[in-house]
Formats: structure tokens, sequence, C-alpha cells
């Protein structure tokens, strides 16, 4: 049971921060945009923005490919799905020991 | 602060038909999820007798999470509202409020 890396944890940590949902939005619309291009759209300097983009990166919800001169960045979803997931039959045990704890009293 | 679905915290709900006090012994009765903080490795991290427990425990894909139960008096009996997060999402979480509040004058802030 016991992983090296805790993923769904990392995926909500990346997803906590409004740019970078924002980010996440953007490229689910527009695959392959530059971090230029997402700094262009949105209100904070590229440093951040390529901040960002490692923290989603390293969370597994994005990749990137270096076409020439600047790199361009996909959403990766798969780990959201898993996210979503935990979310789901985490909340379906805790109904369960709920359903329990009333049987109980 | 308010955890909601957006920061990945389940939260679950339900109405017991009894008293708070009877309430907070059904849901500090081993019986009730004893083994599992056990198999889990729960460890506590704050009791307020009669109100709330929270401790930390092994999640469901690995990671650590916290689990918070807080007991309120409802009009039918008592009202128990569970919250689980990964521990690393309350940790980014709490840095992104800290990182917002440091506008203000600097303070000190520990996630």
């Amino acid at each position: 049971m016991r992983l090296e890396h805790d993923t769904t944890g990392a995926v909500f940590a990346a997803l906590a921060d409004p740019t970078r949902r924002e980010v996440v939005r953007l490229l689910a619309e527009r695959p392959g945009l530059t971090a230029s291009a997402l700094a262009d759209e949105l209100p904070v300097t590229r440093q951040a923005i390529a901040k960002h983009l490692a923290v989603l990166h390293d969370a597994g919800l994005a990749e990137v490919e270096r076409e020439g001169r600047e790199a361009r960045y996909r959403l990766t979803p798969a780990p959201m799905a898993d996210a979503m997931a935990w979310m789901a039959s985490t909340g379906a045990r805790w109904d369960e020991r709920l359903a329990r704890l009333h049987e109980r009293l | 602060m308010q955890l909601h679905e957006e920061a990945g915290a389940v939260r679950r709900e339900t109405l017991l038909p009894v008293p708070r006090e009877e309430a907070w012994a059904a849901v500090c009765d081993d019986d009730w999820l004893g083994l599992e903080r056990e198999e889990r490795r729960a460890v506590d991290e704050e009791v307020v007798e009669g109100r709330r427990l929270s401790f930390t425990w092994d999640g469901d894909d690995g990671g650590r999470t916290l689990v918070d139960i807080t007991l309120d008096d409802a009009e039918d009996g008592t009202r128990v509202t569970v919250v689980e997060l990964p521990l690393v999402t309350l940790r980014a979480v709490g840095a992104s409020v800290a990182a917002r509040a440091a506008d203000g004058p600097r303070m000190l802030a520990c996630a």
C-alpha cells in the first residue's frame, strides 16, 4: 500500500494555486503553448510561469516538447483522473464508516 | 479556513440522533475506527474533548492524510463532519495562504 510518492497529494497541491489552474485551463484549450505565450495570457511574469510549469510537470500533469528554441507544453491529465478516483473511493469509505457509526448507537 | 473539493479535501457529514456526549463516546470508541487507526498508523494531532478529533494516518494511495472529525450540536442530535485530505496538499494550501498574507506586515508562518 505504501508508495514512494504521494501522487494524489501532489496533484491537488499543484491545483491549489489559482494561477496554475489557469495554466491547466489554457493548456487544455490550446495544447502546445509556450511559456512565453502563457505569460502573455496571464498577469504573471515568465519566471513565475516557468515555476508553475515545473510544479505541474513534477505532479505529472504537464509534459514538455522541445521544438526549436522554445519548449511547448501539453497537459497530461491522467493523474487528475487518479486524484478524482481517490476522492471518490475515500469518500465512499467514509460513507461506510459513518454508516457503521450509526449502527453502533 | 474552509477546505473544499477543489483543494482535494474529501468531506462527509452525518446526523447522529443522540446528544453530543454520546456521539463523542461513539466516535472515540475503539470498536469504530480502532483497528483501522492501528493499521494506518494513526497519530493524534488535536483532541478537543466532545468537539474535535484530528489525526494523520496512511491514506488509500500510500500518502499520509489528515483526518479531521468535528461534532456540532444540531436540532435533532449531533452533526458529525469528517474532512480528509493529503498532507502534501494541506502544506501547499497553507503555503499559498501564507504567501498571499505576506502583503501585510512581515509575519512568520509555519505551513
